[in-house]
Order: C-alpha cells, then sequence, then structure tokens
C-alpha cells in the first residue's frame, strides 16, 4: 500500500512539531525518519499512524484520505518504543489480542488462531515461549513479540518508533537485520523511526532527515551520505569537519590560502563540509599540525589543527608513522560546499 | 586457571550452548541462598527488632483484647459478643463499610483517573482536596456531614422533600464512611495509573480493539491489584471508624448503631469483657476479610504479569 502525505502540520503550543511535510512512500518501501530527538519524527510517525491528528494536512493510505478516520479502523501495524506490551497477558494472548479484537464475523475460529499465532512465533523465532509473560523476556524478544502483534493484525503499513533504541549493541545490529528480511518477506510499506544514522543508513530504502519539524532531505542511503542537501544532513549522518572558507569567482580559498576546489557557488563566504574518511595527506593542500593520534580499527585516526585554528580529523594507513607534533599536508578527495546566507 | 598453560580444548568442559555467563550467574544465586551479600548489612538486627516493635505495638494489645474477652469465660463471652444488638451492629458495621469501600473504589477511581490524565485549571487544589479527610479530625467531619445532611442540613431539607432521609439512619453511616474512605481509593490507584502511561491503550488501539475492550481487558487487570488494595484500606478504615459515623447516625439501637459504637456503651457501663468480646468479633471479622481481599490482590498481582522476573 502506497503512502502519501500532504502538507501535515502539528503544534504543541508554540512549538512546530510538524511544520508542512510531504511524503510520498511507494507501496513495499522500508524508509527512515532520521532525526535529533525534538525533529518531530515521532509526532510524525503517531499522526500516520492516528494517535496523534494532524492540525492541517492529509494522510493518504493508498489514496484515501484518511485523516479523521479512528485509530481502530486503519489497521496500521505500530510497534512502540517501548514495546507497550501487555504484562497480563502471555505472549500468545498478545499476538492474538488483535485477532480478537476482530469484528465478531471477521474473527478467526480457535483453531486457525492458534495456528496463525504459531506461525507468527516461528516468524519471529521464539515458537516455545507462548506461554511466557512479557516480564519473562529480555529486551530483544520482548521486542520481536511487539512486531509479531503489530503483524498479526494483517496491517496496511508498519510503523515502528525507535525499535531497537532501548537494546544492546549486539541485540540491535541481529534485529536489525532480522527486521530487513521480515520487511522483504511481508513486502510491508514501512516507517520506522531513529536518531540512530547508523541504523538509518544500514536499514533503510529511503531516509528522510528531519529538523525542527520540517523535512532536510529525502534520499536513498548514498544520496544522504555522499550528496548531504544541507550542512546539518552532512554533520548529523556521517563524521563532519568544516572550515569555513571563501568563494571568489568560482575559486575556494580557506585562510588566504587558495584550494584546488570548484565551487558552483556565488561569491562570499561558505563552509567546507570534510569527512575524515575522504581527506589523506598530500604533497600539497592545507598546513595541519598533527595534535593526536588514535588506532581506528585497521587504520589511525589523526586528529590535526589547521593555521588558522581549525580542527580537521582524517584517516591514514596504520603504517604511515604519524605522531603528535608532526606537520603535513592534506588535501580532501571527496568534499561539499554550503554558501553562508 | 590459564587457558594457554592447558593445550587440551577446554570447550569439553561445559555443556555445548550454555554461556558461561548462565553458569556463573547460577553459581552466584546458589551463593546468594547460602548466605546473603547486601550492601546494607544487618539483617539480623533489623528483623529482630521488626519482630519485637510488630509484637510490641500490635501483637500484645491484641492477645490482652482476647485475653480479656475470655476471662469471665465463654458463655459470658458469647452472650456480649452474639447478643442481638451486637449481631445486627456487626451486620451494620460491615454491611455499610463494604458498601462505602464498593462507592469508593468506584468514584475513587474516577478521580484518580481524571487527576492523573487530564490537566485542568484548579487540579493541584482538588488533588490537596483529597487528603481533606485524612486530615481532618472525625469529629469535625461528623458535625461537617450532619450539617449537610441532617432532616434540616443544606441538601437534607431537599432530600426531605423527596421523603429521603439521609441522616441518622443506615445510609447517614455510609455517607460518612465513603467520606473517610475516598483518600485511600485514590492515593493508591494514583501511582499506578501514571505508571501505566498511555501506551497500553495506544497499543490496543491500533490493533483494533475499541475502548470497551481496551478498558476490560487492558488497563482494568493492570489496576486491578492496586484498586483492591486502595478497596481493602478504605474497608478497614471504615469498619474501625467512630467518630465521624456517630453524629450522623442517629444511633438507635439495631437501627444505626454501630459496632464501634456498641463497644464504647459497654465502657461506659464497665462491662470490660462485653467491650473486648464485641471487639474481638470485629477483630476476627476484619482480619478475615483482609486476608481474602490480600489473597485476591495476590491472585490478581500474580494475573498482571508484574512479579514474573526471570
Amino acid at each position: 500500500m502506497n503512502l502519501t502525505l500532504n502538507h501535515l502540520s502539528k503544534n504543541f503550543g508554540n512549538i512546530k512539531a510538524v511544520d508542512d511535510v510531504s511524503l510520498s512512500v511507494p507501496s513495499g518501501e522500508l524508509v527512515a525518519l532520521l532525526g535529533p530527538s525534538g525533529s518531530g519524527k515521532t509526532t510524525l510517525l503517531r499522526i500516520v499512524g492516528g494517535l496523534e491528528a494532524a492540525d492541517t494536512g492529509q494522510v493518504l493510505y493508498a489514496g484515501e484520505d484518511t485523516t479523521h478516520w479512528p485509530i481502530q479502523k486503519r489497521r496500521a501495524g505500530f510497534v512502540f518504543q517501548n514495546y507497550a506490551l501487555f504484562r497480563n497477558m502471555t505472549v500468545f494472548e498478545n499476538i492474538a489480542f488483535g485477532m480478537r479484537a476482530l469484528p465478531r464475523k471477521q474473527r478467526l475460529k480457535a483453531v486457525e488462531l492458534k495456528r496463525r499465532v504459531a506461525e507468527l512465533l516461528y516468524l519471529i523465532r521464539l515458537p516455545d515461549l507462548a506461554e511466557r509473560f512479557p516480564a519473562q523476556l529480555s529486551g530483544g524478544q520482548q521486542q520481536r513479540v511487539a512486531l509479531a502483534r503489530a503483524l498479526a493484525i494483517e496491517p496496511r503499513l508498519l510503523l515502528l518508533d525507535e525499535p531497537f533504541g532501548a537494546l544492546d549493541a549486539q541485540v540491535r545490529k541481529e534485529l536489525r537485520r532480522w527486521v530487513r528480511q521480515v520487511h522483504d518477506q511481508t513486502g510491508l510499506t514501512s516507517l520506522f523511526v531513529t536518531h540512530d544514522q547508523d541504523e538509518a543508513l544500514e536499514l533503510a530504502d529511503r531516509v528522510v532527515v528531519m529538523r525542527d519539524g520540517h523535512i532536510e532531505q529525502i534520499g536513498t542511503p548514498d544520496e544522504i551520505f555522499e550528496s548531504p542537501a544541507t550542512r546539518f544532513v552532512h554533520e548529523f549522518v556521517g563524521e563532519s569537519c568544516a572550515l569555513p572558507v571563501d568563494v571568489r569567482a568560482g575559486r575556494v580559498s580557506y585562510a588566504g590560502q587558495q584550494l584546488d576546489i570548484e565551487a558552483p557557488l556565488a561569491d562570499g563566504p561558505a563552509h567546507l563540509l570534510l569527512r575524515p574518511q575522504y581527506l589523506a595527506p598530500a604533497e600539497t593542500g592545507i598546513v595541519v599540525r598533527i595534535d593526536a593520534a588514535r588506532r581506528v580499527g585497521p587504520r589511525r585516526r589523526l586528529e590535526a589543527v589547521t593555521g588558522a585554528g581549525d580542527r580537521l580529523e582524517f584517516e591514514v594507513d596504520s603504517d604511515i608513522d604519524a605522531g603528535r607534533g608532526q606537520t603535513l599536508h592534506v588535501r580532501p578527495t571527496k568534499w561539499r560546499l554550503y554558501s553562508i546566507h | 586457571m590459564s587457558a594457554f598453560a592447558d593445550p587440551r580444548p577446554s570447550l569439553q568442559l561445559q555443556p555445548v550452548g550454555l554461556p558461561t555467563t548462565a553458569v556463573a550467574l547460577h553459581a552466584r544465586t546458589m551463593s546468594v541462598r547460602a548466605r546473603p551479600h547486601t550492601v546494607l548489612p544487618g539483617f539480623g538486627l533489623s528483623l529482630g527488632y521488626a519482630v519485637f516493635y510488630f509484637s510490641l505495638i500490635v501483637l500484645l494489645p491484641i492477645v490482652a483484647v482476647y485475653a480479656r474477652s475470655f476471662s469471665e469465660g465463654i458463655e459470658s463471652f458469647a452472650a456480649a459478643a452474639f447478643s442481638e444488638r451486637a449481631i445486627n451492629a456487626y451486620r451494620l458495621s460491615f454491611g455499610a463499610a463494604l458498601l462505602a469501600a464498593a462507592i469508593n473504589a468506584l468514584f475513587g477511581f474516577l478521580v484518580a483517573w481524571v487527576l492523573v490524565r487530564y490537566r485542568f485549571p484548579g487540579r493541584r487544589l482538588l488533588d490537596a482536596f483529597v487528603d481533606l479527610p485524612f486530615a481532618l479530625p472525625t469529629a469535625v467531619a461528623g458535625i461537617a456531614l450532619t450539617t449537610i445532611y441532617a432532616p434540616n442540613g443544606w441538601l437534607g431539607q431537599h432530600a426531605a422533600l423527596l421523603d429521603w432521609q439521609l441522616a441518622y439512619n443506615p445510609i447517614g453511616i455510609v455517607i460518612a464512611l465513603v467520606f473517610i474512605g475516598l483518600p485511600f481509593v485514590v492515593r493508591t490507584l494514583q501511582p499506578v495509573i501514571a505508571e501505566l502511561g498511555h501506551a497500553p491503550e495506544e497499543a490496543a488501539a491500533t490493533l483494533g480493539a475499541g475502548r470497551w475492550r481496551t478498558f476490560t481487558r487492558v488497563i482494568f487487570p493492570a489496576l486491578l491489584p492496586a484498586w483492591l488494595t486502595g478497596f481493602a484500606l478504605a474497608f478497614a478504615r471504615a469498619v474501625g471508624e467512630y467518630g465521624s459515623v456517630i453524629f450522623i447516625a442517629g444511633n438507635l439501637p439495631f437501627v444505626s448503631e454501630i459496632a464501634p459504637l456498641l463497644i464504647v456503651i459497654q465502657l461506659e457501663q464497665y462491662n470490660y469483657v462485653g467491650a473486648s468480646a464485641i471487639a474481638v468479633v470485629m477483630l476476627t471479622a476484619s482480619f478475615l476479610l483482609l486476608l481474602v481481599v490480600n489473597l485476591l490482590q495476590a491472585w490478581a498481582t500474580r494475573r498482571s504479569g508484574v512479579d514474573r522476573a526471570r
């Protein structure tokens, strides 16, 4: 089912939680809503699920305006941040809850219901835990039960609010891949909220970067990482260093020194954004003095200061002997320029 | 043991699939059972003191009451404890207390729900007023209620036009007991409702459940243990209530005379055995009722899945 959001806005008092957001999600796509806390991503997800009412704008499910539909009618599977499992029910009862809440005519017979729950338990790889209570499960298991419970109602789309937020790093990684598998198996249009850029880039088909209630950029993980539309996106996704530069007649200069960089920008001050991975020592370039060197996995991470006092970070092969106090030239292999308005 | 010194593979030492942490954890649980190790020591001393204190303050007086009531033999005990007047008083005391606790359970839930869930002008004031029945001297409460509900009182005179008498009869007693019991239900439910949060009902709604199903299947079971606690506290307080009731009850023997008043009447006649006999019956009945409520509560807590830690 495709999902369309038309000019959604939502205010809490004076705060614009969601500010004129439009988005179109084709059927079967897995979309990440990425942003820092307070960027409105959770509010947007809740509006899509009907848990929050937008002040203006529309939510279309497969072209049908659902803006004023009650939550129950939407059939949007929602996985809550802290899972919100029913503590007084077993895993089986939790998963069966949605099927039992169906109108009497559509309700499954007890045998079929049991079979369906068993299928879902198999899908979440917890076939033996049907009679456990949520308090007897680990965080990762609760998370999977919450997902099975949402899938049980055969939802039209799947909404996940910080689905891996409360889990430890190892479980989080495993669950991420597993959620991707489940998504590919079910083919459900899915939206998930996260503040973790790695999670968004690894898991999603498309990433929506949000800031202060509006969308900064929509793009594939590659586009978001390689061609950030704004300085905010550049700094929020991946690591960044920024240098204040001047643009004159298409040439970029930093601290009086002209750099070998083309600038399709109007004349004036700008920011040159660099990633540690795309900055390398060279014969000529920006002169830096090394401040600290740390080993990061197979490579060496250098922290350096330019003559003008700006900090730069970059990576070199670990066999390059670079020590504190040494000076060298660095050149960016990839960069982004953002003019200062 | 050094893994490097031993050339043989050490994997065979433990069952496959059982991670070492589980073994370590298990070993720790065992040692805990053998000898408790806590940050704050002093189990022996604190338990000893707790038992001594409890005995001195609670058990000893109760034993004294039992001893006193049987001090002149079983016949005089039975005569005092099961006289027709006493039985009527028990029926009234427990009946009115149960009814009042039930009313409080219903409306106390409503008040607690409103106080936790909604923000409105005067909420804090209302919240503070809930404690008033705690703080007010019971005699003051009794006089205040009588002023309102007596046949010539503010509300009582209007009720009198409809031929309803709200004071000087069992209805008046229930009104007084509802008044003094309200805070118990509200104050026990409030934190639990706050802790429950909105997530469970939102989850239920996204799964297609309507309001009734959400309430009966999700919210009610989660609140039931605290609800029963509040009910039990309100009931216990109501059974023993004296001050606020005697003003509004009218105190007619066989009609609106509560058991605590009967005890006082016996005492005023220097009939200490009679007084303690009635006290013993009340004590025993209260204990049994509270035991039932506690068992119910344990059952509800088990059902609510809260204490099911690993």
